[in-house]
């Protein structure tokens, strides 16, 4: 679906590239995720991505063809969902959406569908200046949704939402892939990252560091321990076993028959932890 | 064809709301009212000067007020990664904003004059006039910050293009005037009142072709800049 080879981009008017060397492939149905701090080139590389900064050096495929190739008809087929999305302020999030799916050739979705998707129904016939953060980046997601895109390109998606509509628009993202739709998401967000992505890729001053799926960052640069948590006669202990051989561990195994186990879990890092461990950067 | 004509009505209506429409109405009254209350022996004068500032300043500072409202409100770059091109942006401003210039015009001049002059040369100058400033507007909007700088500014952006007043004040008869656009527009709205040669029509599109081409591609990459600078950077 994506093929991008040694891409480098340089501003205009600056002495040094802003991305180099970046080399990664995204396939049909895939999440992929950006992390990185501020910086590192997440935003150039999406820009590139969305046919916005032309003048790249190296190679960007959509569908096997050049992205500088492509024409106006690319933006029919690609979602693009900033993190500080605006809309025209003195109308309402309902016009604001049949005026952006007036502008597509395709068949678009229904606006009002769409809002009642992600619980913005009330709020339909409300102007976009009374919308709270939360709301417009619901908006914005009906917004990227609207041509029904082939690829979406999400800019910190779950930035300012409360945790259950951050759920809610993780769950609608899911959707999307299960519907064949390639995601590319940005974000600071390991959390998001760490629920939705298929494979994360870490950017650090315009490379990029380490390309793998989540699960397995985890488990490979945590450590390889069960730590057990349980309810004795003195209160509640706990201990850490490791995770070789642990079917053989005796000690474990008392336990686990003798005592009521309050907790249980591997000492696998969190996706931040490994972000520190590769690149000696803090999100 | 479907998506300009979006554009196009989704300007009007955001002109609308944000209150062009009715400061196009009030100087249109104010101007009628002058324009009644002159001696008749100033009408034509007062009038052609009136409409060449008419559908210039307003079309000027009306699209420098758009654009930097539509940027103070981040439109763009939700608005870019539609399949929205720049050209369809600047046409849909150009032609939105030179209808109301039209408009507001044609009412004073049917107001003050019925059916006593030529509309064809006016209705002309009208709306050259209007394309020409509304493409210098958009162009300067895109280098300032904020609406102040704009009003600071638009005098060295603009002023050369006033200098043919200083001919129709008599004060000056160079015929270097005779290569701004603007001379054009005098020529062509003293014609609604006296009559115009071939001549006339013809020297107004070639002075107007290269002006307006010109305008239009600095406009054009001025925008293109603008977006690659500062919205997406």
């Amino acid at each position: 679906m994506i093929y991008v080879e040694n891409l480098a981009y340089r501003y205009p008017g600056e002495t040094k590239d802003t991305i180099h060397d970046i080399s990664f492939e995204v396939a049909r149905g895939e999440i992929f995720g950006f992390l990185g701090p501020s910086g590192a080139g997440k935003s150039t590389t999406q820009n590139i991505l969305i046919g916005i900064l032309k003048g790249y050096r190296g190679k960007v495929q959509i569908n096997q063809q050049e992205l500088d190739q492509l024409s106006a008809d690319y933006y029919e087929r690609i979602g693009v969902g900033f993190e500080f999305p605006n809309f025209y302020q003195k109308f309402t999030g309902l016009e604001n959406l049949q005026f952006f799916s007036k502008l597509y050739k395709r068949k678009t979705q229904n606006p009002q569908k769409l809002l009642k998707n992600v619980g913005l129904t009330d709020a339909a016939h409300v102007r976009f200046s009374n919308y709270s953060k939360g709301m417009k980046m619901r908006l914005n997601f009906c917004r990227v949704l609207l041509n029904n895109p082939d690829i979406l390109f999400l800019d910190e998606p779950t930035s300012g939402l409360d945790p259950v509509n951050a759920k809610k628009l993780r769950e609608l993202i899911l959707m999307e892939k299960e519907k064949g739709k390639t995601v590319i998401i940005t974000t600071h967000s390991m959390d998001t990252a760490d629920k939705i992505c298929d494979r994360v890729a870490f950017m650090v001053d315009g490379e990029i560091a380490l390309i793998d799926q989540p699960k397995q960052l985890k488990v490979r640069y945590g450590e390889k321990s069960l730590q057990v948590e349980y309810r004795c006669q003195s209160g509640i202990k706990r201990e850490l076993f490791s995770l070789n051989n642990l079917y053989e561990n005796q000690h474990f195994q008392h336990i686990l028959s003798h005592y009521e186990i309050v907790t249980m879990h591997t000492q696998e890092a969190t996706l931040e932890d490994v972000f520190m461990k590769v690149t000696g950067r803090i999100l | 064809m479907m998506k300009h004509l979006e554009l196009f009505t989704f300007d009007i209506r955001f002109q609308f709301r944000h209150g062009f429409y009715a400061a196009y109405a009030l100087v249109s009254i104010v101007y009628i009212c002058l324009l009644l209350l002159v001696p008749a022996s100033y009408v034509k004068q007062t009038s052609i000067l009136i409409i060449f500032t008419d559908p210039s300043v307003l079309g000027f500072f009306f699209v420098g007020g758009l654009v930097l409202l539509e940027k103070d409100q981040s439109i763009f770059n939700t608005l870019f990664v539609s399949p929205i091109r720049i050209h369809d942006y600047l046409i849909s401003k150009v032609l939105s904003l030179t209808i109301l210039a039209t408009v507001s015009s044609s009412i004073i001049f049917i107001a003050v004059h019925q059916l006593h002059v030529d509309y064809l040369p006016f209705l002309i100058a009208v709306m050259l006039c209007s394309i020409f400033f509304t493409l210098l507007g958009i162009s300067l909007a895109v280098r300032v910050d904020n609406v102040n700088m704009f009003l600071y500014t638009s005098p060295l952006f603009i002023i050369i293009f006033y200098l043919p007043l200083l001919s129709f004040f008599k004060l000056t008869d160079s015929l270097l005037l005779h290569l701004l656009p603007t001379q054009a527009i005098l020529i062509l709205l003293e014609g609604a009142f006296d009559s115009l040669t071939v001549q006339d029509y013809i020297y107004v599109i070639v002075i107007f072709i290269p002006w307006i081409s010109c305008a239009y591609v600095l406009t054009y990459y001025s925008f293109q800049r603008f977006l690659r600078k500062k919205i997406f950077s």
